[in-house]
């Protein structure tokens, strides 16, 4: 089931075009990574989906309902955290929750229930009563976090979760969403950090200029991007005769020496050719201890993507 | 109407009205409002003391209490009715570029509630404040009228002067909200109201002085008085053209139209037509300000 469905979406600030007809797609339980550079349009994309832009072309749609503004009871099936979420400074959390909470239609008894159970999983149990204007940056995340979680929505939609919060801020959020994916939410996550996607998310979508350069899933974009075959290869007592035997393999581009017992060999297409380097260490007196074949990095993939629609 | 309508605006109104407490603005508006009258309470109590005769006396002592009826020993009472629009805009002054500037919309409107319903719960707040306002100072002065100077009469007038206190500062809160949602920044918007009141005031005296020139050249005559006050009658009715003078006047033209009280020792003639006139602009003036804070409001990007 389609949760997310985004077609031809344009959005222009002026004669800036920060949409530029992007289409994609989310489905149920999908843990998916919106990613780009600063102004490739991913926040913009975010506020059209929760109803605080207008589009100036194309739809957007959430569990097959156009959203708008002017369509407020969609945006009761999603969790949304703004990035860098700034909260009424005259409220304490539990009023602000509170406030949000009736707005779901919770009744009290559950308003009261979930309030504290939001706020002991972001750990912000014990400031509950402090006004939010006492709250460091961290803690407007976390209460962020809170208020999208509030009414159980199925769907969460995270802009930039981590931003601007230190290590230990930022390796916690990391630990929330792993929890919210173990129980099966979507989450649609808008991040810098492509580590911490890598990590979480199954599926991706990157935008630059307003456009999508890539949508599906992260291991097909890795393969996609993966055109040659890199093999890491560890060998004992590693020498310049076992790595000229490499370099003389049909088909190997180069061999990179890592470390005294290490080296790396590209080869010139994606052919498995593990079983003639195996063949080659040995006969040149050299004793495998390890291969592995390497995966480029969501990092690695992106920047080609980016880097490709910049030169391109 | 959709699900949770009523329950939403209600949320919406407490959270405006906490926003107006959390932030100063009832202690502020009621400071501002009832400080000058209890001081006015004060000094009168003082004076007849002092001098052993009373001052304020009469069974309509309370109107000229509150200003509504000029006469000996007002020269003490300085009304906060005359300042109406101050607490009218500072209600309103940052309704809306509050939240921009926080900037606390994004959070608030991605939640399942309609902007027409912050609109509303923003009008709402402001009518509650003032009307707790003006009844508390209706009652400070009935009460205090009545201990100082005996059993108070015409009361009947009471809801309506509030209702038309209500009214006319609504209006200018409503003006100044607008402002608030159209410019973004509390500054500018309390800059702007502040100017087109007194542009208003400006132009409307440079009106009436066009309209009463020609009827003083040539020295006084015998009907010069009788065509001012002709000219004067015809002003009343130009000014409701203006949200600022229609919402100003409401107060007096009711209190003027209902009262026996003559003002500065001389009736100032109200007819009906004046005075429905003034309440049909006044209610307009409301309907259109929150129409087009609704239409702008709901077309409006939350960009940050």
């Amino acid at each position: 089931m389609e949760v997310i469905r985004i077609e031809n979406l344009v959005k222009r600030y002026g004669s800036f075009e920060a949409l530029r007809g992007i289409s994609f797609k989310v489905s149920r339980g999908e843990l998916h990574g919106f990613l780009g550079p600063n102004g490739a349009g991913k926040t913009t994309t975010i506020k059209i989906l929760v109803g605080l832009l207008r589009a100036d072309g194309g739809k957007a749609y959430l569990y097959g309902e156009e959203v708008s503004p002017k369509n407020y009871v969609i945006r009761e099936k999603v969790g949304y955290m703004p990035e860098l979420p700034k909260f009424p400074p005259w409220l304490t959390a539990h009023e602000l929750l509170d406030m949000y909470g009736r707005m779901y239609g919770m009744r009290r008894g559950e308003r009261e229930e979930r309030i504290a159970e939001v706020l002991e999983f972001v750990g912000l149990k014990e400031h509950a009563s402090r006004r939010i204007s006492a709250y460091s940056k961290g803690m407007q995340q976390r209460l962020g976090m809170a208020q999208a979680l509030l009414h159980n929505p199925d769907l969460l939609i995270l802009d930039e979760p981590t931003a601007g919060m230190d290590p230990e801020g930022m390796h916690a959020i990391r630990e929330m969403l792993k929890r919210l994916a173990e129980v099966g939410k979507t989450i649609f996550l808008s991040s810098h950090l492509l580590f911490e996607v890598q990590q979480i998310c199954d599926h991706v979508t990157i935008i630059n200029y307003g456009r999508i350069l890539f949508s599906g899933e992260l291991k097909k974009l890795i393969e996609k991007l993966q055109s040659k075959l890199v093999v890491r290869v560890e060998v004992k007592d590693l020498d310049a005769n076992i790595v000229r035997a490499v370099e003389a393999l049909k088909g190997v581009e180069r061999v990179e020496v890592i470390s005294s017992n290490t080296m790396k060999v590209v080869f010139e297409d994606r052919a498995d050719r593990r079983d003639e380097v195996s063949r080659a260490v040995y006969e040149s007196g050299g004793l495998i201890l390890g291969m592995k074949v390497e995966e480029p990095s969501l990092e690695e993939a992106y920047l080609a993507l980016v880097r490709g629609e910049r030169s391109g | 109407m959709g699900r949770y309508t009523l329950d939403n605006i209600l949320v919406l109104t407490v959270y405006e009205l906490k926003r107006l407490y959390r932030k100063m603005r009832v202690q502020v508006v009621l400071a501002l409002g009832l400080l000058p009258t209890i001081i006015a309470m004060v000094v009168i109590s003082a004076y007849e003391a002092y001098l052993g005769e009373d001052i304020l006396s009469g069974e309509t002592a309370w109107q000229l209490l509150l200003g509504l009826n000029t006469g000996p020993g007002t020269m003490f009472v300085i009304s906060i009715l005359n300042f109406s629009w101050l607490l009218g805009l500072l209600i309103a002054v940052d309704a809306f570029s509050g939240e921009f500037e926080v900037p606390t919309f994004v959070p608030l409107l991605s939640k399942p509630i309609a902007r027409y319903q912050v609109a509303v719960g923003k009008t709402l707040a402001a009518s509650c404040l003032l009307a707790a306002y003006y009844a508390l100072l209706f009652l400070m002065v009935i009460a205090f009228s009545w201990v100082a100077a005996g059993p108070q009469a015409e009361l009947w007038l009471v809801p309506m002067l509030w209702l038309a206190a209500l009214v006319g500062t609504l209006g200018i809160s409503m003006l100044t909200m607008l402002f608030s949602l159209l410019l973004k920044k509390t500054t500018l918007a309390a800059v702007t109201t502040f100017a087109i009141w007194l542009a208003n005031g400006i132009v409307i005296s440079m009106i009436a002085f066009a309209l009463i020139l020609p009827h003083m050249q040539g020295g006084p005559s015998p009907d010069m008085q009788a065509k001012i006050a002709e000219v004067t009658k015809q002003l009343r009715y130009y000014e409701l053209a203006s949200p600022f003078s229609a919402f100003e006047s409401l107060l007096s033209n009711t209190y003027y139209f209902f009262s026996n009280q003559s003002t500065l020792g001389m009736m100032l003639e109200t007819p009906f037509d004046l005075i429905a006139l003034n309440w049909l602009s006044c209610l307009l003036w409301l309907a259109l300000f929150q129409a087009i804070i609704v239409y702008k409001f709901e077309r409006e990007d939350i960009k940050v």
